[in-house]
């Protein structure tokens, strides 16, 4: 069943301070059949509003949303068809597992035998079978999830929406469960929309991830683009660990600049603007244009990462994951107080230093091996958000991209 | 401070090791004492198993053989169960003799070496003791002459009040330098500005210079006001450190001396250990509290037994005036003829079962019985399920909650007796009188009409029939006597029950609002996705959630129906039932009064404590099904 928002909003009124929050602004999006969607961002971002909204026990101030073509803004949560699995599960303490996902089947008024048989299924393909005859408090918090999802399941929902499913787990359980989730939802075929901020949850399941920053949407793509091509740069920020470094920098003659350095070219006019690193973007080059003074180097098993000061940086701190640096340590080691770093092309990014939007430009640098990496080139390509916008923005899109790949052929 | 480790663990190795040597001495003495008792025993059980299986299983020739045989086994037995006993009191008697050797050896040993710990411990403790007080002493002393040495302390308030000269004299300066500027820029202006040209510049200059001037006063005040502020911070900061100080040594004093006393504290647990393991639980722990006195302290006395020492006096309290009268009642309840005056003279009752006999044959004693069980069966359940209604209701409104609150709980509030008087005036019917139908000549109207034995034709009529008959008589109904002269009895507890329903609610919505209002709403919410109708979430979720709530109001419910009197007498009166029919709605509480004010104190007794057993089987059957039906 594909779900379609339309321009939700949702404005709670305050009526002490005379100043209205608003908690989504403006949300528009089509959910196509069957995928998992992940509706990531911070606290307070209006994640968990929307999807109240999408199940129906809150309000949209204005908007609609559309279950398939059916208009459902206005129907109660009863009639919809949505499943709905709380982030502390809400399992009902009196009744035991079996009676708990039995309870919305005998609201529906199925019959017995028909109940117990799609129970005993659900239990199957949720791996609960054998506790069914116990009560909630006498499970572990794996099972009494496997069980909120059950309840939601056992009625084949039109939709499935999970609220933080994972937050009150521990770190092993959860990468258990969020396979489990993946596998439930392959197996069902149910559109499911949960809600995190877990960057590397929502990476690793979701076909689609939404990202959202106080009630207003940021990007919706899938995980490795929005990784790799971030519309701004919060999105950028947002995913990733560790965290992308950012520097101020100014383009100057089609140079980026971070200090002194020129570390790349990209056929931008000229302004100051933020650049973002990701920390694997950093290869160790004698000739390389990054001068970085090293603080320490950090060991974390998989990978080692070298931690230098600039002061251009946030926080004046600069994080690098080197490759060679599991191969051949001795590279890095005692005594360096500077090194200097190329930076791959693919994974660096201009921002705009007062709209921190990103500048769509190719950036070229001179590290070695920068051949196989292109995924830093403009975006002809349509996003999936600019699908759902319309037809008229299309054109648009295309114009900029043909001026800009003139300007790139002239030079 | 560190302190030496007087005990060496090798020491403490070698007391563990013979501890548990003489542990299991006694445990091997003892297993085999009370062994050997169970032999014989153990003997007769079993040959008369092997006696009754044989019964049910072998022929009647085969039986008879099996018996023989047996019998033939269990003298064997016995002649060997006697030499083991006698060879047994001569091992028990030498291991005996050994434990208590062992024993003084070892009792010995630990005084010893504790003793010699303990007093290289105090000599240790002696002079770090003396240094920390010395060292408290200068520590506070430095302090103490920051706050009471009187040059320092004038000095501190003289500066204070020379600061504050300083201030007012520049602030008369800075008054008398703003008067002249102002005057200079007055007497420079034009002279040849009209009137209201020269008022309005007038009125600018001196503004702006005193403002000017006003800046620069209210700097030197805040200087002033930082100023003082140090010094006082100063002081306050002496006098803490003094305290911190003084806290300081106390502390340090009260852990050395702790640490003799778990010396002492080790040392005789291990001497109790070593003489005592072979005694019962209770004997042990009277020994040790004889032996392990080191000194009484009241300070270790108040620090251990705080708790009793702030109970005591409600406790003693409680004792005399709660505790002591039910006992009192118990026991009056089995003496016969008991009176109080007989009792202080020394005469002795004698102890049987006659009051209880008494209470049986009173005659008012089955119609009490009937109105107790008649209005509690009929009030508890009715006034349970409405006060669940109400609360859903309560909890469900938005607007105005708080005062429906408040109207749902004035009748806890009120004085029962008052509302039963109120309640009284409602029902009553003013100059009831009957009168012949035929004959009557008056003008008020003639209500229930029957025909009595004699076949004439009667009816009632009243001055003024109450509020509740008005009512009954508007929607067109005939009125009812409910407490006057003649009334029924089924009218009279009619009035009764809806008296203490309305009584008892506001206690039971209270209970059940707050339970209501402590269900996470998260469940309501979970109900309505899986699409459940309200009656399916009242039934299936509040409900169930709220059953511990419900199975608290329901048994303090029964326990107080079944002591419902001042009910009674707030609406008809000491009478306890309308007038001509005085005694009909009297109950067991009622009963006791009645008893208690005649001086049969045995009657009294025994009918309270027929009360109490009927509630407490009430209350167990409520608890007992409170457990099957109950989710916590």
């Amino acid at each position: 069943m594909k779900v379609v928002l339309d321009k939700l909003t949702k404005i709670f009124p305050n009526k002490k301070k005379n100043e209205e929050v608003v908690a989504v602004n403006n949300f528009t999006f089509e959910i196509p059949d069957g995928k998992l969607i992940g509706l990531l961002g911070p606290s307070g971002c209006g994640k968990s509003t929307t999807l109240y909204m999408l199940s129906g026990l809150q309000k949209p101030s204005s908007g609609k949303i559309y279950f398939g073509d059916d208009d459902v803004t206005t129907l109660a949560p009863e009639k919809r068809g949505v499943g709905l699995v709380f982030q502390n599960y809400a399992l009902y303490p009196h009744m035991t597992v079996k009676q708990n996902i039995l309870f919305p089947l005998q609201n529906q008024k199925v019959s017995k035998e028909e109940a117990l048989r799609r129970t005993i299924e659900v239990a199957k393909l949720v791996q609960i079978d054998e506790l069914l005859d116990r009560k909630p408090n006498e499970l572990s918090g794996g099972q009494q999830q496997r069980v909120a999802i059950a309840r939601a399941l056992v009625k084949q929902p039109k939709v499935l929406l999970l609220d933080e499913p994972l937050s009150n787990l521990d770190a092993r359980l959860r990468l258990q469960t969020r396979e489990e989730i993946r596998r439930i939802q392959r197996e069902t075929k149910v559109t499911t929309i949960f809600v995190t901020h877990d960057q590397e949850e929502a990476m690793s399941i979701s076909d689609l991830i939404v990202v959202m920053k106080k009630g207003v949407v940021q990007q919706i793509d899938h995980p490795q683009d929005v990784y790799d091509n971030p519309k701004n740069l919060f999105v950028s920020k947002f995913l990733g660990t560790p965290p992308i470094n950012v520097f101020t920098g100014v383009i100057k003659d089609h140079k980026v600049f971070i200090g002194n350095d020129n570390i790349a070219f990209c056929d931008a006019p000229d302004q100051e603007v933020y650049v973002g690193i990701r920390p694997e973007g950093f290869a160790i080059d004698k000739n390389g244009p990054f001068k970085l003074p090293v603080k320490s180097i950090e060991v974390m098993g998989r990978d080692s990462s070298i931690i230098g000061e600039r002061d251009e940086a946030e926080n004046k701190i600069v994080k690098a994951i080197v490759n060679d640096l599991i191969d051949n340590p001795s590279k890095v080691f005692a005594g360096i107080s500077e090194i200097s770093l190329g930076i791959k092309e693919h994974k660096i990014f201009l921002f705009n230093k007062e709209t921190e939007e990103r500048i769509n430009v190719e950036i070229k640098t001179t590290l070695a091996d920068n051949k196989e990496n292109k995924l830093n080139k403009v975006t002809t390509k349509r996003s999936v958000a600019e699908k759902s916008a319309g037809k008229s923005e299309k054109k648009v899109v295309r114009k900029t991209a043909k001026k800009v790949s003139n300007v790139v052929k002239e030079k | 401070m560190e302190l030496k480790k007087l005990i060496s663990p090798e020491t403490e190795k070698i007391i563990n090791d013979k501890l548990l040597e003489l542990e299991s001495l006694y445990n091997n003495y003892f297993y085999r004492k009370n062994y050997s008792k169970n032999e014989l025993k153990k003997l007769n059980n079993d040959v008369s198993f092997e006696l009754r299986q044989a019964k049910q299983k072998l022929l009647r020739a085969d039986f008879v053989n099996k018996k023989a045989e047996l019998k033939s086994y269990k003298d064997k037995r016995r002649k060997e169960i006697a030499e083991n006993q006698v060879k047994l009191k001569v091992d028990l008697n030498n291991l005996k003799k050994e434990i208590t050797i062992k024993r003084k050896e070892l009792d010995l040993f630990i005084r010893n070496t504790y003793d010699d710990a303990i007093k290289s411990r105090q000599e240790e403790i002696k002079p770090l003791k003396a240094e920390l007080k010395n060292s408290k002493k200068d520590k506070i002393s430095k302090n103490k002459a920051i706050l009471f040495n009187k040059d320092i302390n004038t000095t501190n308030s003289s500066k204070i009040s020379e600061l504050k000269k300083i201030y007012k004299e520049e602030c008369a300066a800075l008054d008398l330098s703003c008067k002249e500027e102002i005057d200079k820029e007055v007497n420079s202006l034009d002279v040849s500005l009209s009137e209201k040209d020269k008022k309005s510049a007038v009125k600018k200059i001196k503004h702006n210079i005193s403002s000017k001037y006003s800046e620069l006063k209210i700097d030197k005040k805040i200087n002033l006001d930082h100023e003082i502020a140090a010094i006082n911070q100063n002081i306050t900061d002496a006098k803490t450190q003094i305290s911190t100080d003084k806290r300081f040594c106390k502390d340090r004093i009260r852990e050395l001396n702790n640490s003799v006393l778990s010396l002492v504290s080790a040392k005789y647990s291990l001497i109790y250990k070593t003489n005592n393991s072979h005694l019962s639980v209770l004997d042990r722990m009277s020994r040790y509290f004889k032996e392990t006195r080191y000194s009484f302290d009241w300070n270790v006395f108040y620090r251990e037994n705080k708790a009793w020492i702030y109970l005591l006096p409600a406790l003693i309290l409680l004792l005399i005036f709660t505790v002591y009268p039910i006992i009192n009642t118990i026991r009056i309840a089995f003496l016969e003829g008991y009176s109080p005056l007989g009792s202080l003279g020394g005469q002795i009752f004698p102890i049987g079962f006659g009051n209880f006999t008494k209470v049986i044959k009173y005659p008012g004693f089955l119609t009490a019985l009937k109105n107790t069980m008649v209005l509690t069966i009929l009030t508890v359940p009715i006034s349970c399920f409405l006060a669940l209604i109400v609360s859903v209701f309560l909890n469900s409104i938005t607007k105005f909650s708080r005062t429906f609150q408040t109207i749902y709980f004035l009748p806890y509030v009120t004085n029962s007796i008052a509302i039963g008087m109120v309640f009284a005036a409602m029902f009553n019917i003013v100059g009831l009188q009957p009168v012949a139908v035929e004959s009557y000549t008056g003008s008020l109207q003639i209500y229930n009409q029957y025909v009595d034995a004699e076949g004439v034709l009667r009816g009632f009529t009243a001055e003024s029939w109450g509020i509740v008959n008005y009512l009954i008589m508007l929607f067109g109904g005939n009125p009812i006597n409910w407490i006057n002269v003649g009334s029924s009895y089924v009218a009279n507890i009619t009035v009764m029950v809806i008296y203490i329903i309305w009584n008892a609610l506001p206690f039971k919505i209270l209970i059940l609002l707050g339970g209501l209002q402590s269900v996470n709403k998260q469940y309501y919410e979970a109900a309505k996705i899986d699409g459940a109708s309200k009656g399916t979430v009242f039934w299936r979720i509040t409900v169930p959630m709220l059953s511990p709530m419900i199975a608290y109001v329901v048994i303090t419910g029964f326990i107080g129906g079944f002591k419902e009197y001042s009910s009674i007498v707030g609406v008809f009166g000491e009478g306890m039932g309308p007038a001509g029919n005085a005694g009909s709605l009297n109950t067991i509480v009622g009963m006791i009064y009645d008893s208690l004010s005649s001086d049969n104190y045995g009657r009294a007794s025994a009918a309270a404590l027929i009360l109490f057993v009927i509630i407490l089987a009430v209350t167990l059957v409520n608890l007992y099904v409170s457990k099957k039906k109950v989710h916590y």
